[in-house]
């Protein structure tokens, strides 16, 4: 007769089960096709903000899964990635909001910097070089494969691909306004955050490692 | 050698600094105002261009000064933590990476020197700055000894060439971006497998995962390396990225359409015929064959039909991207000479060599002439012989015709692909070359001197003219050494890609 299962498995299953629904929902919601009506009432802005709040989630659930990959294998690392990505997102979350509340439907003016951050936190979110995400993702994929659950690290990777439906959509229809005062510093501060941790992983590892101690009671 | 010499390093940092400057300048226009009148600034126009030409110049420089020692057997090794237990800086100056980053300092140097040329570009500290970025992305992708840090490099120059593209056409560039990062996923995938089995992410740990991976394990990072890098050296069925973006503005294609096959081609012939594949059974040998003869089949046929010259690049870029496949797959064979392997490592060299020219030239004429359909240039051969002559010289190298560097390749290809009793490939490479010869020669007829008057120049830039200048130079040149470069690929294949198949016990 066969054991019944440990509450560390099912907790591992149900939240890897609860990420990857949350992944997939989250990144088809961003992606999906906007209606007649729906174009009509909604600015550019708000949609390309929507868009990103849907991609945010969708984020926090790749957190979600290299926690579960955590819980099934502790030596799996899945911890710190966890936490990595989930720093990663929280970056790219305040820099994009902040370039996205300067963003303007009508022609004219632009800001470089509202540009840069919105770019940016697109590029973090989708997991590309040399933003933070780059990194966080791919400790996420790595832990899940250790953790033996090659399947779910492709619907990871697969949900990475189609994030770029709404990155490139929302990215072709946003125009930035003017970041002026203290949210064009704190967009420089989290710019330059965003980068400096993507070329030099080392400090988000370092800030990730007593959290994931923390965490698991080390 | 474990040395970062000090003065290179601070060399390098006071190159970057005016852009620096310029990006600082730029973002915040309030404290570059008073400095420079909108004449002033207008004037200095060309200026970031030409500093990232210097600078390319400065890494050919470096890059030429290093060759001796690497070729003589002494690479120049860096191995620094990046993380304290995850990732390495681990590059390596040895006799293939090299060269290929004199080829991309290069390749950076013609796209300034053209981009320098045009008139009224919009934001040119940013142009200047993002291929200054993707340049040095592929320059350290192909010094990058570790498959991690190979991968980040390799990424970050697609991430610069798109933000490069989508200045002009957000479309075209958002095409490539998503053919190029899908299939980078499937290269992450193989990254992390590799990463897994041999626990090390050292490409000098790979032979070893050879001998403890299971042969389907390999067969899976071998088949997510060949397909994912597909649509980076522009091969079929991942090549469509390349004439849609040539159909769009002018001149944007130019740096992708040279950067990206270069770093893509490296990156498998690093990861893959000295690892793996000269170590698997033949099965993805025989795809990696059969891809390469449809891309250059298919590449040669829209080639003859294409009705613009940027076109007619765009398809000589895919067909090229057949001759390595079918270097790679033929050297899959374990009856396989070593010619095979010589030839992928040619053609590194000599494709974004005939590339440029034959680039530069569609793209010079374009912007020079306000069209670049062949059958509107009737009589260009009068007011536009440069032009004419790279392109001549770049798509016949391109079809291997003798004195060029394609010439070289395509021996050795042949000579490979016959002492390996794969005669019939090899009919089938000559005939394409004979198509892809016949397209360029058919194009130039058709622009050649006719009774009806030329087209008319809008302007003729200094700038242009040396870009032009510089890359049927470098043709000829690369050309007529071919004792060295035979020399060099047989120091490649001893130093670099010789993997041992003994101790493999699964190899046929």
């Amino acid at each position: 007769m066969s054991e019944p299962p440990s509450v560390v498995t099912i907790a591992s299953i149900g939240l890897a089960a609860g990420g990857a629904i949350l992944l997939v929902a989250a990144t088809a919601w961003a992606a999906r096709p906007r209606g007649r009506s729906e174009k009509a009432e909604t600015t550019p802005g708000a949609a390309a903000a929507r868009s990103f709040a849907w991609i945010v989630i969708a984020g926090i659930a790749y957190s979600l899964l290299a926690l579960a990959a955590a819980v099934r294998a502790p030596e799996t690392d899945g911890l710190r990635a966890s936490i990595l990505q989930l720093l990663a997102v929280l970056l790219a979350a305040a820099l994009g909001g902040l370039g996205l509340s300067a963003s303007h439907p009508e022609k004219g003016g632009g800001s470089p910097l509202a540009s840069a951050a919105v770019f940016a936190a697109w590029l973090s979110l989708v997991g590309l070089p040399p933003a933070v995400g780059f990194h966080g993702k791919v400790l996420v994929y790595r832990a899940l494969l250790a953790a033996g659950w090659e399947w779910l690290a492709v619907i990871a990777v697969a949900g990475s691909a189609a994030a770029l439906i709404p990155a490139f959509w929302a990215l072709s229809s946003y125009r930035a306004g003017p970041l002026r005062g203290l949210r064009a510093v704190l967009a420089v501060a989290l710019l330059i955050a965003v980068v400096l941790l993507g070329l030099y992983p080392q400090v988000g590892l370092l800030a990730a490692a007593p959290l994931a101690g923390l965490a698991s009671g080390g | 050698m474990d040395v970062i010499r000090p003065d290179t390093v601070v060399l390098n940092w006071l190159i970057a600094l005016p852009f620096f400057a310029a990006a600082g300048a730029a973002l915040f226009p309030r404290l570059s105002l008073p400095l420079h009148s909108a004449e002033e600034a207008e004037s200095l126009r060309t200026g970031p261009f030409l500093l990232g030409a210097v600078a390319s110049l400065m890494g050919l420089g470096l890059g030429i000064s290093l060759l001796p020692a690497v070729l003589g057997g002494t690479p120049l090794t860096v191995d620094y933590w990046w993380t304290t237990d995850l990732y390495h800086l681990r590059f390596q100056a040895d006799a293939l990476s090299t060269p290929l980053v004199i080829v991309t300092c290069g390749l950076g140097l013609l796209i300034h020197l053209y981009l320098a040329g045009l008139p009224a570009l919009s934001l040119p500290h940013y142009r200047a700055a993002l291929l200054l970025a993707a340049q040095g992305g592929a320059a350290v992708a192909c010094l990058s000894a570790d498959i991690v840090l190979l991968f980040f490099f390799l990424e970050l120059t697609l991430v610069a060439l798109w933000l490069l593209a989508f200045l002009d056409s957000p479309e075209a560039a958002n095409g490539m971006l998503a053919a190029a990062h899908v299939g980078g996923l499937l290269v992450l995938g193989a990254v992390l497998l590799m990463w897994q089995r041999s626990g090390d992410t050292s490409t000098s740990a790979l032979p070893l995962l050879l001998t403890t991976a299971d042969p389907g394990a390999l067969r899976t990072i071998a088949l997510l390396l060949l397909l994912g890098m597909l649509p980076k050296i522009t091969s079929l069925p991942a090549h469509g990225w390349l004439p849609d973006l040539a159909g769009a503005a002018p001149g944007l294609a130019l740096a992708p359409a040279l950067l990206l096959p270069l770093v893509g081609g490296t990156a498998l012939l690093r990861l893959l015929p000295g690892t793996i594949v000269m170590a698997l059974v033949p099965a993805l040998g025989a795809m990696a064959l059969l891809l390469g003869v449809a891309s250059l089949w298919w590449g040669a046929i829209r080639a003859w039909m294409a009705p613009t010259l940027r076109q007619l690049a765009a398809w000589l870029t895919v067909a090229q991207s057949g001759f390595l496949l079918i270097a790679i797959g033929g050297a899959a064979s374990p009856t396989a000479p070593p010619e095979l392997v010589r030839a992928a490592a040619l053609h590194l060299l000599a494709a974004p060599a005939a590339l440029a020219a034959a680039w530069s030239a569609a793209c010079i004429i374009r912007a020079r002439f306000g069209t670049d359909s062949i059958a509107h240039l009737s009589g260009l051969l009068r007011t536009g012989l440069l032009p004419v002559v790279a392109l001549f010289l770049g798509g016949l190298s391109l079809a291997g015709a003798p004195l060029l560097p394609g010439f070289q390749v395509q021996k050795l290809l042949l000579s490979g692909l016959v002492h390996d009793g794969r005669l019939w490939f090899a009919i089938v490479i000559v005939a394409a070359d004979l198509l892809i010869a016949g397209s360029v020669l058919d194009a130039l007829r058709r622009i050649g001197p006719r009774r009806e008057s030329p087209p008319t120049a809008r302007w003729q830039s200094a700038w242009l003219s040396a870009n032009l200048l510089l890359a049927s130079g470098a043709l000829l040149a690369v050309g007529l050494s071919s004792g060295s470069l035979g020399d060099w690929t047989q120091t490649v294949l001893r130093s670099v890609l010789s993997i041992s198949r003994s101790g493999l016990p699964f190899l046929p």
